[in-house]
């Protein structure tokens, strides 16, 4: 826990492996964990925000990203699911049913600042009963969805409403362009 | 009245198979797809009703199926939002209850919302485990048809998917049925990723109908406003 609070922000830091292991640190409170998730979202988004701005201001041409109001709103939405997830159960939803794993949390978050950070309209969460965690995205029709497998690779499908793709993404790796145009057209949770 | 929908003879041709879809129909244990897909694997007790009393028939490929709506936990939860694909995975582990729509939407309405209603009198109360059920709002039932679930496939480099549909009437519930899937990938990966592609089609499937809201829940209810999907039957009960 000490190592994460004085971990150095920003960029660097979701880069680095020490978000990965960080889950090993970690009390096992689950109040605790929570504040924790709340916290550094807030500093990873801020970080993500400022150097993107740092960017745009040095840049000549238009920034492919900014974090806007309503992203800022709703990254705060999507850390406070997270929270919420965290606080549940196992029997959440029936018997079988369980809670994310604190690794498939830190996992979540990364690879949704990941997608903010690419350009992504920051998604919606979800939850299966297994305790995966995802995003969706969805427009009339239009559906993308991702779920976050703790392999790091990561599932995924977009549809029109007619025609389906789907396949695998990695966080290293850009993110799928067929979820992308699905994304942009698609309202987050803004409540 | 009920009426006969299938008309294949309810006589006991097959003894096995008999059997075995009497031994399904009693079945109350987890996890509950994986013992039908072990004991049925090519689905045949489809065509062989699971509950001779209580059963109107085995469910036919024109018939037209509701699923409730209730929230928590179908929408994305634990916060009330939107309806996701999360909606449908039942279809895998313990089975996704519908109903069987017997005459007109008009006339049938009425008893799949009362019945949905039913569904959450006993939330909060404890389970045979000791967990108490969470509560839950009936807000309304998606439609489709059991040819369009049937007919469900996914890419087919990815592997493949049967889904079924099984009349698994009850006592006091004799259009109660359960669609249930056999996923089939020659990797765990592929799995997830047909797992994943079958509850988006699903989700595509729930976002044509429509919910058909309850006439106990306001048209402005904030939980049915934020499933964000088309809103049928508006007019009826209330405003």
């Amino acid at each position: 826990m000490r190592e994460l609070s004085t971990a150095t922000l920003g960029l660097n830091y979701i880069a680095s492996s020490r978000l990965g292991r960080a889950s090993d640190v970690l009390d096992d409170d689950k109040d605790y964990f929570v504040g924790v998730i709340a916290h550094q979202f807030h500093h990873l988004r801020d970080a993500i925000s400022k150097r993107s701005k740092d960017q745009y201001t040095r840049s000549q041409a238009a920034p492919p990203f900014q974090i806007t109001g309503s992203a800022d709103v709703s990254l705060g939405r999507f850390a406070e699911a997270l929270g919420a997830f965290v606080a549940l159960e196992n029997g959440w939803n029936g018997p079988q049913s369980q809670g994310p794993t604190q690794h498939a949390v830190m996992l979540a978050m990364h690879s949704c600042l990941q997608l903010v950070q690419a350009g992504f309209t920051a998604p919606n969460p979800k939850m299966l009963s297994d305790g995966t965690l995802g995003v969706f995205w969805k427009s009339g029709t239009a559906y993308a969805a991702i779920d976050f497998e703790e392999d790091g690779e990561h599932v995924w499908t977009v549809t029109d409403g007619k025609n389906y793709k789907s396949g695998t993404w990695q966080t290293a790796e850009v993110a799928p362009k067929a979820i992308y145009s699905v994304a942009q057209k698609t309202e987050s949770i803004t409540r | 009245m009920l009426q006969r929908l299938f008309t294949q003879s309810r006589k006991k041709q097959n003894p096995l198979l008999a059997s075995t879809c009497e031994y399904l129909g009693a079945f109350e244990g987890v996890p509950r797809v994986a013992e039908f897909i072990s004991k049925d694997p090519e689905g045949r007790c489809q065509t062989i009703t699971l509950s001779e009393k209580y059963s109107p028939g085995p469910v036919g490929d024109v018939e037209t199926l509701a699923r409730w709506v209730f929230t928590p936990p179908h929408v994305a939860k634990p916060l009330p939002g939107q309806l996701s694909d999360t909606f449908f995975e039942d279809i895998e582990s313990n089975g996704m209850s519908v109903q069987r729509i017997h005459c007109h939407w008009s006339r049938s309405r009425g008893d799949i919302h009362h019945l949905g209603h039913r569904q959450v009198e006993n939330d909060g109360a404890l389970d045979a485990n000791g967990i108490a059920r969470p509560v839950r709002t009936y807000l309304g039932a998606i439609k489709f048809s059991a040819r369009e679930l049937r007919e469900l496939t996914v890419e087919a480099e990815s592997g493949s998917c049967d889904v079924r549909i099984y009349d698994t009437a009850e006592d006091g519930n004799p259009l109660h049925a359960e669609a249930m899937v056999n996923l089939v990938a020659d990797t765990k990966k592929k799995k997830t990723a047909i797992r994943q592609q079958l509850r988006v089609r699903l989700y595509v499937l729930a976002e044509r109908s429509g919910i058909f809201k309850s006439p106990l829940i306001s048209k402005t209810d904030p939980h049915l406003v934020a499933l964000n999907i088309a809103v049928k039957d508006a007019e009826l009960g209330l405003q």
